[in-house]
């Protein structure tokens, strides 16, 4: 609880840490972190008009929803499997100075938040473009991107533990991210199961994603959503603390 | 006041070979069970320190002396408290500024500059007390220009430089330095040994490990020597170094 607590308090530390991580991410290269920007911005155009022909249904409907799911996609595969390297990618700092390890979770946390601030900008822009206005309603987003980032917590604190002590674990995420793609209600709409629409239900992902989606696009407040994508953070934040407490001291041995 | 007690530590290494460290033959084994599995299992340790009972006390210079794997670096680390002992109790009093491998920097990438607030926030500095001293720590690295520069571009002398700089710049109570750092030059080497007089001068704790008997004679009073993770010798430094120079010398043939 302290150490969570102690890591928290380094706010200066791990702030500059992960913003120095994206700057080096992109150091030399003309367009920075915009190119992840670029490469989302060309896919999601490929797929919307070519998605939204297969599925039959409007591009202008059609764009929209899948460009805030796949920027929302891409936060997610991201914070799973940077989150599986959490302390195996810190290994330097970690064997040199006392710190508590929680600084490298908020550092992953933050710097995917810094890269989503990049990619709202086509989010803004296709949602102009497509004359989608949500609104006041919009704004109900945010408590949903809370409770993604705090799952992001979790799974790199849970992820990243698991990572430092068997290393398999970065190809495997690497893996179930891929597969996950396809069957999360990402690139189609849950209505579209039909009657199986329980598969989409099932799925933690698709509330997660639901809860900042929905009010994006000016579709309301997901009551159900929210109230499963809460007991999935808590259940989630719960594992990640019953773990860091027990072994992240180990995490020194293991790297 | 600042002090270091350890009592009983005791340090194992788990060594996980290819096979031990995979999931998958965590998985194999236990659905095997039998024969495999308990060959899976069976995990090798290395004992990198054992039963170390230890006080030093405030204004103490210590150096940390014997072979290579000995257990210098891991007692250093378990000080710093990085390693967490399996056994024993640590307790350090004082503020710590450990100064390990110099090699790896703290970001290869990022520049010298970002290098001096990044160590100097690990440390414990604010941001804007970091900002107030990096003129300072520029100046004592020499390293003008270089330091925009990302440090991976530094030899190992330019990357000692800024370490040092940065560590002894934070008034720290409780000074850990590993053998490698002192690699700088001549004219460098005499900078940071005035500093380091300069430190032990305010009475905080140092700790020394060095293969190097002259320089721990100019900076250290007492010595502790290791032998395979365990304390062998305590006491004042000609002491303690005394025997290792008998016996070599008893090696050479008159």
């Amino acid at each position: 609880m302290a150490d969570a607590a102690g890591a928290l308090g380094l706010v200066e530390l791990w702030l500059t840490m992960g913003w120095y991580d994206v700057r080096q991410r992109y150091s030399r290269s003309v367009f920075g972190p915009f190119w992840v920007t670029i490469s989302l911005a060309v896919f999601v155009a490929g797929l919307g008009v070519t998605y939204a022909a297969l599925f039959r249904v409007p591009v202008f409907t059609y764009l929209p929803y899948v460009t805030v799911g796949m920027v929302l996609w891409s936060l997610i595969t991201a914070l799973l499997n940077e989150g599986a390297a959490t302390f195996t990618a810190a290994t330097a700092a970690i064997k040199q100075m006392p710190a508590p390890i929680g600084i490298h979770v908020l550092r992953v946390v933050w710097r995917n938040l810094i890269i989503l601030a990049h990619n709202a900008v086509i989010v803004l822009l296709v949602l102009l473009a497509c004359g989608v206005r949500p609104g006041w309603v919009g704004l109900a987003a945010m408590p949903g991107l809370v409770l993604l980032l705090l799952n992001g917590i979790g799974w790199s604190v849970t992820l990243g533990l698991v990572g430092a002590r068997f290393r398999d674990m970065m190809p495997l995420v690497a893996n179930a991210t891929q597969m996950l793609l396809f069957v999360t209600p990402v690139l189609w709409r849950a209505e579209d199961l039909g009657t199986r629409r329980v598969l989409a239900e099932l799925n933690p992902l698709f509330h997660l994603i639901e809860i900042v989606r929905a009010p994006l696009l000016g579709a309301g407040f997901p009551m159900e959503s929210f109230a499963v994508a809460t007991i999935v953070t808590l259940l989630n934040l719960g594992l990640a603390f019953a773990l860091y407490a027990r072994l992240r001291w180990r995490v020194a041995y293991w790297l | 006041m600042s002090s270091i007690r350890l009592d009983g530590v005791s340090v194992q290494f788990p060594l996980y070979g290819g096979s031990a460290r995979s999931l998958r033959n965590r998985i194999v084994s236990s659905a095997t069970g039998g024969r495999i599995g308990s060959d899976a299992r069976a995990r090798t340790c290395v004992e990198a320190l054992s039963g170390i009972d230890l006080g030093i006390d405030h204004g103490e210079r210590v150096a940390l002396v014997g072979h290579n794997g000995a257990g210098k670096t891991t007692l250093l680390r378990v000080l710093a408290g990085i390693y967490v002992p399996q056994r024993g109790r640590v307790a350090v009093h004082g503020k710590i500024a450990p100064l390990f491998d110099i090699g790896l920097g703290m970001d290869g990438e990022a520049s010298g500059y970002d290098n001096i607030r990044l160590r100097g926030l690990y440390l414990g500095l604010s941001r804007r007390q970091i900002e107030s001293r990096i003129d300072e720590i520029a100046d004592f690295t020499e390293l003008g220009g270089f330091l925009d520069m990302p440090i991976r571009t530094y030899s190992a002398g330019m990357q000692t430089r800024l370490s040092f700089a940065i560590c002894t710049s934070v008034d720290p109570e409780v000074l850990l330095l590993d053998e490698g750092i002192l690699a700088g030059d001549a004219a460098f080497m005499a900078k940071a040994q005035a500093r380091l007089a300069g430190f032990v001068a305010r009475a905080g704790i140092l700790v020394l490990a060095s293969h190097s008997d002259s320089l721990l004679a100019s900076l250290c009073t007492r010595a502790l020597r290791l032998e395979h993770g365990r304390l062998v010798a305590d006491g004042p430094l000609q002491d303690v170094l005394a025997p290792l120079q008998s016996s070599s010398s008893r090696r050479i043939p008159a």
